[in-house]
This record gives structure tokens, sequence and C-alpha cells, in this order.
């Protein structure tokens, strides 16, 4: 019988509830208590680090707010440990809502810098703060109960702490493969691609982040009333570098990689706890040394963590099959998903009249104009360094125009953010490529589907996006067959070749549902064949009424498939017509191609 | 607050931002060069503090052991990458010969300086630079064993990289050093009233030892070819590469620099504090606030930053003493806020 | 042929270089010789900056290089870019990788980082970048960021012949330079022919490249398709067709 690894991994989870019934000494159920805690808060890390490129030192301090709350409100006010759980929930969601907010859109390293600043600031907080105890922290927390049943076992709350990991576990996977969860998995590609998606990713940031905040606050919550007291030393800048240490040996971009982490860590730390001492003869703090130097070692053996690893191994034996797959059938409701009007063929849709982009004292665009109606192919060329991607990113909107103005089907979109600007229908491609190259091609396709779907990351969670989803992941395979990529729908992105990599982009802005699109160099590095294919691709797309900027440097490749071309050189355009006027231009062949007299 | 105070507190605070403005120099150096946010530079303040007041108390440095043990490890190292590597070329016998007497014969010279003379009566320069025969050799070690094999890896590899070495040295400081911490002898012991001031002589050493180093770091950075190898690096990393100056050349470079400044900055700390292995950390995270609101980048903004974490933290331990530590991190999120805006994009992979 | 065996300063054998799964550059063979122009020309991504990094050994960690790189007969396909550099190879990037908060005459100095050998100094390897581009003596403490595109490149040219190279490469010098500052920067690549520096010059101004040149290869997605001395090659109808342009 062949068992999909989805389901053994979540047969391996369940093995974790059996642990308290069998007779293991109390000792290994503290233990295994920890690591539950732990893997409560790397989960929130993993989803934070290493799916959405932010680096946090600071967890523990959110683990530390949750303990602290329902130690407050349980000793001093006297109210249910329940209620202290969900003001933690809040209190940890306003705190990571406003830090995040101020945060996250620091860039580079500045981001993790800050982590450690509001971690330190928090756990000095927690240690000077009269009512919650100084440094002596809270003591006499009441124990857990439902329902009047006493939860206060070790072995009954390792069940508990369980069941949170569990249920965050599912929530995490639940959300991951969804719309909102491609919108996170695309945040690490940095900004450009994920908002020429459409995708807000400051907003989508600052949601990781009390996502992650609400994770550690769980845990910190079950540590209060499982340890029964609190004080601000677990929450340090220590205990925040240490989650990280979990998430990174586990492999920090993988889910299942965090309870993976969270067992390495703990048990060999408990380990070396027991066993250096007899080794050496003395009492010490010596298994430091050991967990470091093994640190280290790990690293340098597995720089992307255990998981990967471990994930390898079992391939061999059990070949993965495709996590997301796109319904065969077209989902109910699927023809009555909104898609724009298509502009009569030959209206004018673009329109650039003096675009200027300056940066300090050099003009990388001067004063360009040119049109683009319905239906029509134009090529922009130029040599190397006349201000062709500077132009392509004035209409994209990936750069504001200094002066000018751009107009589509109308309205001006020289001062709009790219974000905004494919939503009216500018969809486009990256002059490198920008995928998530672990990603199968349907889910990096399906990016583009952002803007097509409503589903919030809430019923993403929940699962009660399915519906939405079908449709969606229908959409994007329908988009993968009518570029011609059919073959590769599972395949991972990053393992195509380049030529079939660019096609892939064309089909997930194709998803965007545009009127124009806007292709940045698609030629170049394609071999021969490659291009053939791409001209045809164009060719079909134009046939079906699409129009398209072509920005290339490639002559050959657009004499035969453009119906005009305009010709910029250090960023003025030199010249515009019919492709075979421009091959025969003097201008043209002097700029462009050359020559020192 | 009358300004006797005040200017009592201003003493305060822009010592401790002198010391702070050598940590945070050394952090911003060596994470220019090598993209490294040097954690361990805290237990250099520690061991180098702990050193020198072993060799004024006459007890034998026991960092020297550390220097034999990690020595031994270097060269071990090497071998085994020389090994590695035979597929390609031949044994490098010149190389390993140099780094058998690097890792091997100093550190063995360096056991037998620390018997064999009496350290107790030496003039305090003599048992720093001695000290600092120690801790540098040990910093360039560090970085050949823990970092050089992976000088490629994400900013995020190399940092847990870094705290794997923090709770490795913190680890065999305990070993080595025991739990007690101690001090060292002052200074001096001058001091004089200007006005209401006492301006006492600790000060002024550490101000003017610090104001000597950041000139001669200067110094180094602006006029020595070696200095400008290292900004270069800090600078265009592909560029210093094409006009031969190594990573590796450059980043034991920085990380014995950074050594030599963390040795300073705890020797200068320590006549008037009590130092253990293990201080250097909180210390360091201090110096680390001012290299941030440098933006880990520039050294000018680095040091002043360190003098406003000193004056920050020395008035508000006045007004607010049990929220001085509060105060002082949470300044940073402001001014990360404002540099990040300052520096403009650049999140693109 | 066999005269230009003889002399070859440089010479790629099988020469590939792949980035993970994507090959950029296939077994490509090439043969420069002393006092040559040699230049390779191809469109965008055609693996031009990979056999430039390739043969420097300066390839992005993600790339791995294949095949033997010979200078002067010897294989230098394993050594480090120091040693590739005190031998006698050196590379004027695409992008020129100044070090642009440094001044003009600190970048310069910094060229000759490797060759710190007795009876030379400094003074002299300046006087002699200055004497080939006076402007940069008159600019020499203005820092290297604030200079215009001209300019940097002539500093990055500088600042390779500081190292004193037998094999000079350079990679699209004439990017984003007006056509004045193009034709000057050419002018002093054909004068550096006269002091027998070999010169391997990537282009994708193809026109200009096949003047100065005395041979070229032409490159199309990681494979040499066409091969001769830069006259012939000029008048090939490929060439003229796909990088000259139909007239002519």
């Amino acid at each position: 019988m062949k068992i999909s690894t989805k389901k053994l991994q979540w047969l391996m989870f369940g093995w974790f509830f059996l642990f308290p019934f069998l007779p293991v000494p109390g000792y290994w159920i503290t233990i295994g208590n920890y690591i539950g805690l732990y893997s409560i808060v790397t989960l929130g890390l993993v989803l934070l680090t290493g799916i959405g490129g932010l680096t946090s030192f600071g967890q523990a301090a959110f683990v530390g707010l949750g303990a602290y709350t329902t130690g407050y409100l349980s000793i001093s006010l006297g109210l249910s440990p329940w209620l202290g759980l969900l003001t933690g929930l809040v209190v940890s969601a306003l705190a990571a809502g406003l830090i995040g907010s101020v945060t996250v859109r620091l860039s580079g390293h500045f981001l993790p810098l800050a982590t450690i600043a509001w971690g330190l600031s928090l756990f000095y907080l927690f240690g000077t703060l009269e009512f919650l105890g100084k440094y002596d922290g809270l003591s006499g927390i009441p124990p857990l109960s439902l329902f009047g049943i006493d939860l206060s076992a070790p072995r009954v709350m390792y069940g508990l702490i369980w069941f949170c990991l569990g249920g965050c576990l599912w929530l995490v996977l639940n959300l991951l493969n969804s719309r909102p969860g491609r919108a996170i998995r695309a945040l690490a590609k940095g900004k450009t691609m994920p908002e020429a998606m459409g995708i807000h990713t400051a907003q989508y940031k600052i949601l990781i982040f009390v996502l992650a905040a609400l994770m550690a606050s769980l845990s910190g919550w079950l540590y209060a009333h499982l340890q029964r007291s609190v004080s601000a030393t677990p929450f340090g800048l220590h205990m925040g570098i240490e989650y990280l240490f979990m998430a990174v040996v586990g492999g920090v971009g993988h889910v299942w990689g965090a309870i993976l982490g969270a067992v390495m860590m703990t048990g060999l730390k408990s380990q070396l706890q027991d066993l250096l001492p007899l080794l050496l003869g003395s009492q010490g703090n010596f298994e430091i040394v050991v967990f470091g130097v093994l640190i280290v070692l790990l690293l340098l053996w597995a720089p992307d963590g255990l998981w990967p690893r471990v994930a390898a191994v079992w391939a061999r034996f059990n070949p993965p099959e495709p996590e997301v797959v796109a319904p065969a059938i077209a989902p109910d409701g699927y023809g009555d998903m909104a898609r724009r009007a298509k502009p009569a063929a030959g209206s004018l849709i673009l329109e650039i009249s003096e675009a200027r982009k300056q940066f300090g004292g050099l003009v990388a665009v001067k004063d360009m104009s040119f049109e683009i109606h319905a239906g029509e192919v134009v090529g922009l060329i130029g040599p190397n360094g006349a201000g062709k991607s500077t132009m392509f990113n004035l209409v994209t909107g990936v750069l504001p125009a200094s002066s000018g103005e751009i107009r589509f089907l109308g309205e001006r979109i020289d001062q709009l953010g790219a974000r905004r600007i494919v939503k009216m229908g500018i969809g486009r491609s990256f002059q490198h490529v920008h995928l998530v190259p672990h990603l199968s091609v349907l889910e990096n396709v399906a990016m583009g589907a952002h803007l097509r779907g409503k589903t919030s990351p809430l019923s993403a969670a929940l699962r009660m996006d399915r519906h939405e989803e079908a449709q969606l992941l229908f959409l994007a395979a329908e988009q993968i067959r009518r570029v011609g990529l059919g073959d590769y729908m599972h395949t991972p992105a990053g393992s195509l070749a380049l030529g079939q990599q660019r096609i892939l982009e064309i089909a997930r802005a194709l998803c965007t549902d545009p009127v124009l699109l806007l292709l940045d160099e698609p030629a170049a590095g394609l071999r021969l064949k490659e291009k053939e294919a791409l001209a045809d691709l164009i060719r079909q797309l134009k046939g079906e009424g699409m129009s398209v900027l072509l920005v290339e440097h490639d002559m050959d490749f657009v004499m035969g498939l453009t119906d005009r071309l305009v010709v910029m050189e250090f960023g003025s355009k030199i010249a515009e017509g019919l492709p075979a006027e421009i091959q025969n231009n003097e201008a043209v062949l002097a700029a462009y191609l050359g020559g020192i007299e | 607050m009358d300004f006797g105070i005040f200017a009592v507190l201003a003493q305060d605070g822009i010592t401790n931002g002198a010391v702070y403005a050598l940590l945070a120099m050394a952090l911003v150096l060596v994470f220019s060069v090598t993209r490294i946010i040097f954690l361990p530079q805290g237990e250099f303040i520690g061991f180098g503090a702990l050193t020198v007041a072993a060799l004024q108390s006459g007890q034998f440095p026991r960092l020297v052991w550390m220097l034999m043990a990690v020595g031994v490890l270097t060269f071990l190292v090497e071998i085994g990458s020389a090994l590695r590597q035979r597929r390609y070329k031949p044994l490098p016998r010149r190389h390993l010969m140099w780094s058998g007497i690097e890792n091997l014969a100093y550190p063995t010279l360096v056991w037998v300086l620390a018997r064999g003379l009496e350290w107790q009566g030496m003039p305090m320069v003599v048992q720093i630079l001695f000290t600092l025969g120690i801790t540098v050799p040990l910093g360039i070690m560090l970085y050949r064993v823990a970092f050089q094999p992976m000088a490629e890896a994400s900013v995020l590899v190399l940092l847990i990289v870094a705290v794997g070495v923090h709770f490795a040295m913190l680890g065999m400081g305990l070993f080595i050093f025991g739990p007690e911490g101690s001090t060292t002898q002052a200074f001096t012991d001058w001091s004089a009233e200007i006005g209401a001031l006492l301006v006492s002589g600790q000060s002024v050493v550490v101000l003017g030892v610090s104001a000597c180093l950041i000139a001669l770091l200067y110094l180094f950075f602006d006029r020595s070819l070696y200095g400008k190898a290292l900004r270069a690096t800090a600078v265009n990393r592909k560029g210093a590469q094409l006009v031969g100056i190594g990573t590796t050349q450059a980043g034991r470079m920085a990380f014995g620099l950074a050594a030599a400044l963390g040795t300073l900055a705890g020797t200068l700390i320590a006549p008037l504090n009590t130092v253990g292995y293990d201080t250097g950390f909180v210390v360091a995270l201090k110096g680390f606030v001012a290299a941030i609101v440098g933006g880990l980048a520039s050294y000018p903004l680095a040091a002043a930053g360190a003098v406003l974490v000193g004056l920050l933290e020395s008035y508000s331990s006045f007004w607010a003493s049990a929220y001085k530590e509060v105060i002082v991190f949470t300044l940073i999120i402001p001014v990360l806020a404002w540099r990040s805006l300052v520096s403009g994009h650049g999140d693109e992979e | 042929m066999s005269a230009d065996n003889a002399n070859a300063v440089l010479e790629t054998r099988n020469l590939s270089v792949r980035y993970g799964k994507v090959e950029a550059l296939r077994a490509t063979n090439l043969r420069l010789c002393a006092g040559q122009i040699v230049t390779v020309i191809g469109p965008n991504g055609a693996g031009k900056s990979s056999l430039l990094n390739a043969i420097m050994g300066a390839l992005p960690t993600n790339g791995q290089a294949e095949g033997e790189v010979l200078y002067q007969g010897h294989d230098v396909s394993h050594h480090a870019i120091e040693l590739r550099l005190g031998k006698g190879l050196a590379l004027v990037p695409e992008k020129r990788e100044l070090f642009t908060s440094m001044s003009v005459e600190d970048n310069l100095v910094l060229g000759a980082y490797r060759r710190r050998k007795a009876g030379w100094s400094y003074r002299d390897g300046l006087e002699r970048i200055y004497a080939i581009f006076p402007r940069l003596k008159e600019r020499r403490h203005q820092l290297a960021g604030t200079m215009s595109g001209g300019e940097r490149q002539m500093v990055a040219i500088g600042r390779a012949l500081m190292s004193d190279p037998k094999v000079l490469m350079l990679d699209e010098p004439s990017l984003g330079l007006a056509p004045r500052v193009m034709a000057e920067v050419f002018h002093v690549i054909s004068h550096l022919r006269d002091s027998g520096v070999a010169t391997l010059l990537i282009e994708q101004n193809s026109r200009a490249a096949l003047q100065v040149s005395d041979y070229g290869y032409v490159l199309e997605v990681g494979d040499v398709t066409l091969e001769g001395p830069a006259a012939d090659l000029a008048k090939n109808p490929k060439v003229i067709e796909a990088y000259l342009g139909a007239k002519h």
C-alpha cells in the first residue's frame, strides 16, 4: 500500500500523542512538553523568516507577553486562564501590529536588528515593571481546567500542548496552500514581483508578523500554566536567538522543520546536560560549548537545515506526488468569474506623452512619447543603457515619472504604484525571471491570479476557500496550457530551462487578465528554438486580441514579430515606424548598431 | 537637576560612550567586511579583562590554554581542507608550514613566555600588549575555523554560526575563568576639580585612549594599503576580489582588529567594574546598539551613536534607573526607521 | 596559424559554465596571442560575461566552470583570483565595480594590491595610468562614485592596468557611454596593443569592436557559432544581418 507523503507526515505526528501513555519517566514528558512549546513558536518563525523572508530575534518577547498577560490576569484579578489566553492573544496581536507597522517596512538588515532592539526592550520591561513582580516574576499561577476537569498533570498538559501544536500546524499548512499563502511565499522574492501581481506586500508582511506573534503568545500562555510561574529570563534575547536556531537547524523554509528543529535542539541540550557531567566528572555549563560547536558543524554540513535532507532520503523510497493539483474540469461558477472587457481593436490604450525620469542629474528617460493601440505588438528597442528598462518601469509603476503623462485606457497612471496598475489591466514579465524556484509551475502561475480571488487569510486557514481555490487553480492551469507548458504543470519552476521560465512568467501575467502585456527582454539568453517558441506564443496572443509592448535588445527577434518599433537612445526616441523602415533608418543604424569614425 | 549632577552624568555617559564607540567600530568593521554580526565580540571584552587581571595578580593567564587548543583545531582544519583539495592541486606545503608556525609554534611560545616571565610587576601597558598577543590570534583562528568555510552563506546562517561560536566561547570562558569576576588596577589615582565637577583620572584615560585608538583607526583606514583594502572590501566585494584582495585575508584582518578592540574595551572598563567571563555580552550589545544607529555601515555615525547611547544610559539611570535598559533599547526603533528611510530601498535579493 | 599557436598567452579548452541546471557556456575554445585584440560578439545572455568571469576565476558562487584555462601554456583553472592576477590576468567587469566612496587615486592604488615587488613604485604605476587617461590625474582626489559614466570606465580600466596585466579582459566597455567617450575608450584599447598587452574584448557594439580587433568570435547562447579574422567577420553576411544591420 502506498501512503501519500502528506498522510505519512500527519501519521508520524500522531505518534507523539501516544507518548504520554507509554510508561516513560516523567522527565521525558517534561522534555516533550518543552519541545511542543518551542515548536509552536518556531512554527511561527518558519512562517515569518523562512517563508516570508523576515528575520526576527524577538519572538521570545511575544512568548513573554502571552505568559505575563495570563499570569497577571489570573493572579492579580483572579480571572479565568481562558480569558487570559484571549487577552494575551489580543495584546500580542496589538503589540505585533504596532511594532510590525513600524519595523516590517525596514529594508535589508535593519529589520532583524530592530527585532533585537524591541526584543531586548520588552525583556527589560518585564523585569522592571512593579505589577509584573520585577525580576522575581509572578508565581502561583492557577492550573488550567476545562469544564471542571483539572488539566494540571504533566501528561495531560502534554496532550493539550501537542493538540495546540497540531492545530497551529493544520492552520499554517492550510494557509500556505491558498491564495493568501501564495502571496506570503512571494514576499521572500523582494517587493517588485509580488506588487506586480497586485499583492499588497506591506499588509502581508504585517499579517505574518502578527500570526507569528499569536503563535508565540499561545506558547507563552501554555508555558505559564505549565510552570505555574513566570519570570523574565526565558523571554530574553538568548531565547529569541534559540528559537531562530531551532528554525534554521530544522530547515527555516519548511513547516515540518520547525518540529524537527525543536526536537533536535531540546533533545540535544538535555542529553548533553545529562551526559557531559558524567564524562567530564564535574558540574558546569559545559554543554553550551558542545552545543555551540555542534551548531557550527551542523550548518557546515547542511546549510539549509535538516528537514530537506530528511525529505530527500524519504523521496528516494517514495517520490512525492504534487501537493497542489488543479481540477480536471472547470469548477462551478468558473464561467462567471469577472473578466475584463477587451477594448475595440485599434482603439488607443496606452498613451505616453513627454514622459521623463530623472535620477539626480542623470536623465534616464527624456521626454518620450509614443502610443499603443489595442491588438498591436509594439517593440521598444535600443542599445543597452538606452533607458528602455527605465521606460518600462515607468509604465509598470515600479518608478514614478518625474514629469510628463502616461495614460492607460484614458486614465493617468504615471504616479500610480505597480499594484494599482496591474489592477487596471497591465500585466508584465521580468528580464531576470522572478520565480519561487521550489514551488511548482502551477503554484507560481497561480500567484498571478491573486487579484482574481478574494479569500481572506482566516477562511484560507480554516479551509473554507476550496471552491474559489479550485477556480483560481483551474484558471492558472488554463493559462499554463494556453502557453504550452501543460506537461510541466507540477515541475518545480526552478528546474525549467530559462526559455520555459520566461514563458511561465507570461502565463503568470496572463492570469491577471491583462489588456496590455509588457515583456521585458523576453528573448535574452534564449536558444534559437526557444526564441521561435516564444515568437509563436506572442503571435498566438496577438491573434487572441492581446496588445503587447516588447522591450528588446535583439533586433532579429523583433523584426518579424512586431507591428511597429520605437527606437530609444540616451533616453530619447530617435525613430519610430514599421520594422522595415527602421531597418533602413540611418539614425538607427548609426546609433543602435554603432560605429566609430 | 543642578549643573554639577548634570556634568557628572555627562562625564559618565561620555566615558561609557567612548568604550561603546570602540565596540561599535569593531562591529561595523566586521559586518561590512564579512557580513557577520559578530556576537562573540563580548567574549573578548571579558576574556581580555580577566587575562590582564590574572597577570596583575601573578596567576597564570589561563586563556593561553584556549589559544593552544584552538590553535591545534585550526591547524587540523587547515590540513583537512588541504587534503580535500588534493584532487585539484598539490599539497600547499608552504602554506601548511606557515599555518603550523601560526597555530602551533606561536601559541607554544606564548605559553613559554607566560610561564617563564614574572608578569605581576610589569607595567600595565606591557601586560595589555601581552594580552593582545593572545586574543588577536584567537580572533583570527576563530575566523578560520568557524566562518571561512562558509564565507558565502547568507547573513542569517552566518549569524547563527556566530551565535554558536558565542555559546561555545561562553562555556569555555566559564571553564577557564570560573564564575567569579575580577577588577584590574586603576590606571591612575589622579583627579581634579573643575568648578563643581570632579574629573576622575580614570575617565580621562578612557577618553584619551579611545580617542587615540579612533584616530589610529582613522589613519589606518585612510592611509595604509591594508586599511584601504578593508574599506574596499566593505564598499564592493566583487571589485575587491578582482584586484586580488581575498575575502579570506580581509576577514582575518577584520577579526584580528575586532578582537583587539574588544580586548582594549575590556581593559578600559575593568578598573571600575567587576568583569566576569560573561559580562561582555551586555556591554557589547550597547556597542551593538550604537553600531545599529550607524546602520552597520558608517564609522563616524557609529561613534556618534555610541556617545548618544552612553549619555542616554547615564541620564536615564538618574531619572528612571530601573528603565534605563528599556529606554536605551527602545530608542533604536525610531532611529532605525529613520535610517532605513535615508538609506533608501534595497530589499531586492 | 601555427605561429599563433606558439605564442598564445591565453587559451581556453572546452570551457563550460553552468549555474545550477542552467548551462551558460558550452565547451568553448578560444585563443589569444600577445599584442592581439580579440573580440567576442553576440546577443545579450549568450554567455559572454560568464566566459570572462570563468577565465578570471570570478564566477558567482552558484556558477561552476569546467574545462581548462591555459595561461602561457599552464592550466590556471583551479587557481584563485589572486594567483591569476599575479600571473597577469585582469578583468574590467561589466558593472565596473568601483570603490565608489573612495578617491580615484585610491581605486587605482588598490589595483596594484597584488603587485608589491621590489623595484616598483606606486608613483610610476600611477604616472603611467595618468599618461593614458590625463583626465584621471585632474580628478584624482574626487570620489569615484561622483564621476561620469565615461570617467568611471577609465578608472575601471586604469585600476585593471595597475596590476600590469599581460591579458586585459574588458566586459562591455562601451556600455552606456556616449559615442564620443566610447571612441576614446576604443582608442585607448587599440593603443594598449602597441605596448604588448593582449586584450579580450566583449562587446555588443559589434561594429566598433570588430573595427579595433584582430580576430573575432561569435557567441550565441553558449556556443561559438563563428570565428575568424575581424575584417572577415565584419564582411560575413550572417554577422552583418544579425549584428551589424542589414545594410552594407
